[in-house]
């Protein structure tokens, strides 16, 4: 009877501590995520200024419709690259982070079909692309603050509406130095700061 | 570790996934109510449009279905809350999912409506395309496959209806609406009785 009892301690004890690890799994996953923020903010911001300094010099819109087509999809095949080596090196898949990646490609997705099916069907001008993907972003932001459990992640969201009425209401070429600046400010950021936060919560975690 | 209290911390740990489970099960009777109450009325919208009859009373449709709509919604928030006592992570992704979307929803119709960005009719692209956004989320949180599927013909219809704008976009809407309210539920339902 007492080696029973013993059996089930030991059974027990175990299940609890694969519990621990995958809510701890869970955690690191979330907290680690820090990067993408800072690497689509560095490339799009970068994307815009290119796009900018096109317009000032005349180049045909042809070719700034180019820049977007051929370098977004080369941002998400490099960064796919790095995510798979990641997950090789981490072996394990947790539910929070398939649901930021979900969340991430789905708004992915949206500011496709915006930046593309948008512009090429003439549903609106070049300018309101800005505004329409702050909305997608803001919605973004605002779920994945919940999932990350990161209170202040899910306020960014308000900025990003605020700035799509901005954008909105009074467009113009202004309107990409003024998305570059919120991308700095909402994306890039924020993305440092949840970096170095993870950095320094793994740093004091037990190995 | 003592054996019962090992076995309770087990049970505590277990109820509270169940709870979460449930939770999410329990609040899509929202999600239900809005989506069918929609579709209804795009459907109702629809036919006034293109058949001519009662489209001056288009708007007071829309206001009677929102004030109607709420008034429900808020009933049946009153009955869950005093079912589920507490507030899971789960429920909550799924509040913020429905609150971004409907945050965007209203933005896209004020970017049409106020700021013209673009044509009304390409609202229902718009709504689609965040719609989509939305049920993908939602396959991976619910883990059920119409939700994927759900969420692909979302997006499909929103990039249609960007180069095909008009008034049959919001039969697709209707339909859309219907289908993304009752078949995850009769698949969820399905699931449980194999279970």
């Amino acid at each position: 009877m007492n080696e029973l009892n013993t059996n089930i301690t030991t059974k027990a004890e175990k299940e609890i501590s694969v519990i621990k690890q995958i809510m701890e799994d869970s955690r690191k996953a979330v907290v680690e995520n820090g990067w993408h923020y800072i690497y689509w903010g560095s490339i799009v911001t970068a994307a815009i200024i290119v796009n900018y300094l096109m317009v000032i010099y005349s180049i045909s819109m042809y070719a700034q419709g180019m820049l977007w087509f051929f370098s977004m999809p080369a941002a998400a095949i490099v960064e796919g690259i790095i995510e798979r080596k990641r997950e090789k090196r981490e072996k394990v898949k947790t539910f929070a982070g398939k649901l930021i990646n979900s969340l991430w490609t789905g708004a992915g997705v949206c500011m496709f079909i915006l930046g593309f099916a948008g512009t090429v069907s003439g549903a609106y001008s070049a300018n309101m692309i800005f505004p329409l993907i702050s909305i997608v972003l803001g919605s973004a932001y605002l779920i994945s603050g919940v999932i990350q459990q990161v209170k202040w992640l899910s306020a960014i969201s308000v900025f990003w509406w605020g700035g799509a009425v901005v954008l909105l209401l009074m467009p113009g070429m202004h309107s990409m130095l003024i998305f570059a600046g919120m991308l700095v400010c909402f994306q890039i950021l924020p993305g440092v700061f949840l970096y170095v936060k993870s950095k320094r919560e793994l740093a004091t975690q037990p190995a | 570790m003592d054996t019962r209290q090992a076995e309770l911390e087990i049970s505590v740990i277990k109820k509270i996934m169940e709870d979460s489970r449930s939770a999410v099960y329990d609040k899509s009777s929202q999600g239900l109510f809005w989506f069918t109450l929609t579709a209804a009325t795009v459907l109702i919208n629809y036919l006034m449009a293109v058949t001519g009859i009662g489209l001056n009373f288009s708007g007071l449709l829309w206001a009677g279905v929102s004030i109607f709509g709420t008034l429900y919604s808020i009933r049946l928030a009153k009955k869950e809350s005093s079912k589920i006592k507490v507030k899971t992570f789960a429920g909550k992704i799924l509040t913020a999912i429905g609150i971004a979307t409907g945050i965007a929803n209203i933005m896209f119709a004020f970017s049409s409506l106020v700021a013209n960005a673009f044509d009304p009719f390409v609202i229902v692209s718009m709504n689609s395309m965040i719609l989509g956004m939305a049920f993908y989320i939602l396959s991976v949180i619910q883990q059920l496959k119409s939700f994927k599927i759900l969420a692909d013909l979302w997006w499909a219809g929103s990039v249609f209806f960007f180069f095909m704008p008009g008034i049959h976009s919001l039969l697709f809407m209707a339909i859309m609406l219907a289908a993304s309210a009752w078949i995850p539920w009769a698949e969820e339902r399905k699931l449980t009785k194999v279970n």
